[in-house]
C-alpha cells in the first residue's frame, strides 16, 4: 500500500484572509485515496465561507487519474463556500500529469508558498 | 497467500524483451509495480525522465481499470511489457472481466471517447485516466475482447516515426537503447 502522509495548518500571517495549509508527503493512489479524501471533505465542511485551501505537493511523488478526481471535486466544494484552492510546489511530473487532464484550467497552481499566500 | 508471478524474456537485442507480471486483483501491489515500471523505462531505454513517469501512469491506470473494471476479488491480471530496440514499447494489461458487470470492449471504446469530448466541470471522480493519461500519452490504443471473457488493452509508444513529429500528442521519448 502506498503511503501518504498529510498536515493541516491554518495561516495566520495575513489576518485579513482565512488559509489553510495542506501539506502532502507521500503517494496518492488508488490504496489510499479512498481514505484520505473524506479527511479532506471533512475539513471542507468545518471550514469558514470564503476560506482558501492551499495544497503543498512539494513532498508529493505521485497522484493517480482518482485522485485528480477528488481535487476535481475539493475545487467544486472549496469555491461554493467562496474560497479558493491553489496548488503550491507540484513537482513537475505532478503538474504534467495535472495538465494532461486539464487540471491547470480549473486549479491555480503556483511555484512558491509565497505566490499560493498572495493568491489566496 | 498472494503472490506476483513474473517471467521475462531476452534475446539478443533485435528481438522483442518481453516481461510479463501477473498481479492480484488488489491496488496494495500498485506502488510496487509502478517502481518496477520506473525502473524498467530508465533502465532499458533512453527515455527521458518526464516520459518515465508518464509510462508509469499509463501502467498504474491501465492495471487500476483492469482490477476495479475488470476482475473480481482475489482473481488476477496480466501485465505485460514489450519493447523493440529504436522502434517501439508496448504495455498489455489483460483480465478476466467483471463478474457482475462485465463490460465488453466496445462499451469502453464508447465511454471513453464520451469522456473525451465531455466538459471538466461535467466529469465526476471518475473517467479521467483512459480518456486522457492513456490516450494522450501512447500512439495506439487498442480494446479487444478476450475469448475467454475480460478485456486486453495494448497500448504502444512508436520510437523513430516520422509521424510523430507532427503528432500533438506529445515529443519524442527517444531512442529505446535494449
Amino acid at each position: 500500500m502506498a503511503d501518504i502522509k498529510y498536515s493541516i495548518s491554518d495561516l495566520v500571517d495575513d489576518p485579513s484572509k482565512s488559509i489553510k495549509v495542506v501539506i502532502l508527503a507521500g503517494q496518492l493512489d488508488e490504496s489510499n485515496v479512498d481514505q484520505f479524501a473524506p479527511k479532506m471533505y471533512e475539513m471542507i465542511q468545518a471550514m469558514a465561507a470564503k476560506t482558501s485551501v492551499i495544497f503543498d505537493f512539494q513532498q508529493l511523488t505521485y497522484l493517480n487519474s482518482k485522485s485528480i478526481g477528488y481535487f476535481a471535486d475539493f475545487y467544486n466544494q472549496i469555491t461554493a463556500k467562496g474560497g479558493k484552492i491553489i496548488i503550491a510546489k507540484a513537482p513537475s511530473n505532478i503538474k504534467d500529469i495535472l495538465n494532461v487532464v486539464g487540471m491547470d484550467q480549473m486549479i491555480s497552481m503556483t511555484q512558491t508558498m509565497q505566490e499560493a499566500k498572495l493568491m489566496a | 497467500m498472494e503472490t506476483i508471478s513474473g517471467s521475462i524474456n531476452q534475446n539478443n537485442s533485435d528481438k522483442p524483451v518481453e516481461i510479463k507480471i501477473e498481479l492480484p486483483t488488489n491496488a496494495y501491489f500498485m506502488s510496487g509495480i509502478r517502481d518496477f515500471t520506473l525502473s524498467l523505462i530508465e533502465n532499458m531505454t533512453d527515455f527521458s525522465s518526464q516520459w518515465a513517469y508518464r509510462f508509469q501512469s499509463v501502467v498504474d491506470e491501465l492495471a487500476n481499470n483492469a482490477i476495479e473494471h475488470g476482475s473480481s476479488a482475489n482473481d488476477k491480471i496480466l501485465v505485460t511489457f514489450f519493447a523493440i530496440a529504436n522502434k517501439e514499447i508496448k504495455i498489455v494489461v489483460e483480465d478476466h472481466g467483471h463478474p457482475e458487470k462485465p463490460m465488453k470492449a466496445e462499451q469502453v471504446m464508447a465511454q471513453m471517447e464520451k469522456n473525451k469530448n465531455k466538459d471538466k466541470s461535467e466529469f465526476s471522480i471518475r473517467g479521467r485516466g483512459l480518456a486522457f493519461i492513456v490516450d494522450k500519452w501512447t500512439d495506439k490504443l487498442e480494446i479487444t475482447d478476450r475469448p475467454s471473457g475480460g478485456l486486453r488493452i495494448a497500448v504502444t509508444k512508436y520510437l523513430n516515426d516520422e509521424n510523430f513529429k507532427t503528432s500533438d500528442r506529445s515529443d519524442d521519448p527517444k531512442n529505446i537503447i535494449i
